[in-house]
């Protein structure tokens, strides 16, 4: 094994640990879903994931993401309409596209927005529960770069890691706990994007400068990232609190 | 008092706006029974402090099922709001789900209910109330009827998020004429009868945010404030969304 393949996997164990730790405790899905993405895009070398969950209603919905610059966002939410994470959902397959040609050929509208911004090898892998798919994880490479079969396997161990940590370790009525599960995460992604708003402006930032004030000082106050964003974006908390400025700073 | 509640209480009085609104939540439920294979269904507003105002209920079981929950001070309405996630209860007869709420099962079986399914209003931090639905005869949801009540609880959730009160003012009748032919399923006041994939999108929320802070209003109020503009300019609302998070756009009191 070579020292990056052993570096790799110190890393993969130690995320492993760190992701079955946090389920083991009370969590907050929101936070769990975007350390999840982040930990892909480090150990995958990755330029962006993101993480989709059915809303029962049938449309996917963004959990998480890498970034949260809103064109980014947004190419996960047309996905909807075309695109990998569709596919992957609709047959429970993992849906691989390396060249611009085959992306441009399947999804053209997808395929645009993605050379816009950059990014090239797209996979997308199910979030598979028993007999259902709930979700997709979608990863992207710059070019010339495609995942290797051991790349696609840690790739989706993270999705089954995802899958796991929507049900918990609680034993309920299934289906009861699996939808209050999905709405909950699905609310708390709501939320939010509505405190991203409140901070983006009281700080004068970026919608990705304002999430990271956020998980910051969740994180730095022991704070769960959903119950800020509702202080937050509820009026509840001032934003002065979060960002250390007066309004009209 | 604040919000959809304070503005639910007005509703009787304001006989044009607010009464659309009403109009557009019945014709909701009322739809309700027809799209989900339920007996009948009551919509509440609530607010955090426990105040509830129901807003209708389409025949005499559900509305007992609502005013017990209101004198219980408990119920699976109130822990669809509170909690943020579908309360299910497909058999209220089986032990195991009783056990939950005695005090309501029990009364909600003398009304007649046999299985109970509250939904919570809500979208993120705007949390309006709960829409409470029951059949006579127990059974699950299936995946599909399950979608559709989850829809119906998205529709209401936004027509009464627009709910046009007091602070808002009326809205400007010419603006709502020329909107006459009804391009997006919009009814005449701008309110969203069906729908549609720009309540899931992220800018909005986003904007709502923005807005909020810069104008010191409350979310609800924001995006009400947003579908207004976006409604009288003849714009989609994630276009409006999006030039206000790129503070193209900045609207004013």
């Amino acid at each position: 094994m070579t020292d990056t393949e052993q570096d790799r996997e110190r890393r993969l164990a130690r995320a492993f640990v760190r992701l079955a730790d946090t389920l083991t405790s009370g969590f907050d899905v929101a936070e769990l879903f975007d350390d999840l993405v982040g930990t892909c895009v480090d150990l995958l070398s990755l330029s962006a994931a993101g993480l989709m969950l059915t809303d029962q209603r049938g449309a996917l919905r963004v959990m998480a993401s890498s970034s949260e610059k809103t064109r980014v966002l947004e190419l996960f939410e047309l996905q909807n309409d075309q695109g990998p994470c569709l596919d992957c959902y609709r047959t429970s397959e993992i849906v691989a596209a390396v060249d611009e040609a085959d992306q441009a050929a399947r999804w053209p509208a997808f395929a645009t927005e993605a050379r816009a911004l950059g990014l090239g090898p797209v996979y997308a892998l199910p979030m598979r529960l028993r007999q259902q798919t709930i979700g997709a994880l979608n990863l992207f490479r710059t070019y010339p770069s495609a995942l290797s079969d051991v790349e696609l396997d840690i790739g989706q161990a993270m999705a089954d890691v995802a899958t796991i940590a929507i049900l918990e370790h609680r034993a309920r009525l299934a289906d009861q706990h699996l939808a209050e599960q999905l709405q909950t995460a699905l609310n708390s992604r709501v939320t939010i994007e509505q405190a991203k708003g409140v901070i983006a402006e009281h700080a004068r930032v970026d919608m990705e400068a304002a999430f990271a004030i956020l998980r910051d000082h969740a994180r730095s106050n022991n704070l769960r990232l959903t119950e800020l964003a509702m202080a937050v974006a509820s009026r509840q908390l001032a934003p002065s609190v979060i960002t250390g400025r007066a309004a009209g700073d | 008092m604040d919000g959809p509640v304070g503005r639910a209480e007005e509703g009787a009085h304001h006989a044009s706006a607010s009464a659309r609104v009403w109009a557009s939540v019945r014709a909701l439920c009322a739809s309700t029974v027809h799209t989900v294979p339920v007996t009948g269904v009551a919509a509440a507003v609530m607010t955090d402090a426990g105040h509830a105002v129901r807003v209708h209920a389409t025949d005499e079981v559900a509305a007992r099922l609502d005013e017990v929950q209101f004198e219980l001070g408990e119920g699976p309405a109130r822990e669809a709001f509170g909690n943020g996630y579908p309360v299910l209860m497909a058999d209220i007869g089986d032990p195991a789900t009783a056990g939950r709420w005695p005090a309501f099962t029990h009364a909600a079986r003398e009304a007649g209910a046999a299985a109970v399914f509250a939904f919570p209003l809500h979208l993120g931090a705007i949390q309006v109330g709960a829409l409470l639905m029951y059949r006579t005869e127990p059974g699950e949801l299936d995946p599909a009827a399950f979608a559709e009540a989850l829809r119906i609880a998205d529709s209401i959730t936004y027509v009464l998020v627009n709910l046009v009160g007091p602070t808002l003012g009326e809205p400007d009748r010419s603006a709502m004429a020329a909107h006459d032919t009804d391009p997006d399923g919009e009814g005449p006041m701008g309110v969203l009868i069906e729908p549609d994939d720009t309540m899931y999108r992220a800018v909005v929320h986003q904007a709502a945010g923005m807005l909020s802070a810069q104008l010191g209003v409350s979310l609800d109020e924001a995006l009400a404030r947003l579908r207004a503009h976006a409604f009288a300019e003849g714009e989609s609302l994630t276009d409006v969304a999006r030039a206000v998070v790129t503070r193209t756009l900045r609207l004013g009191r």
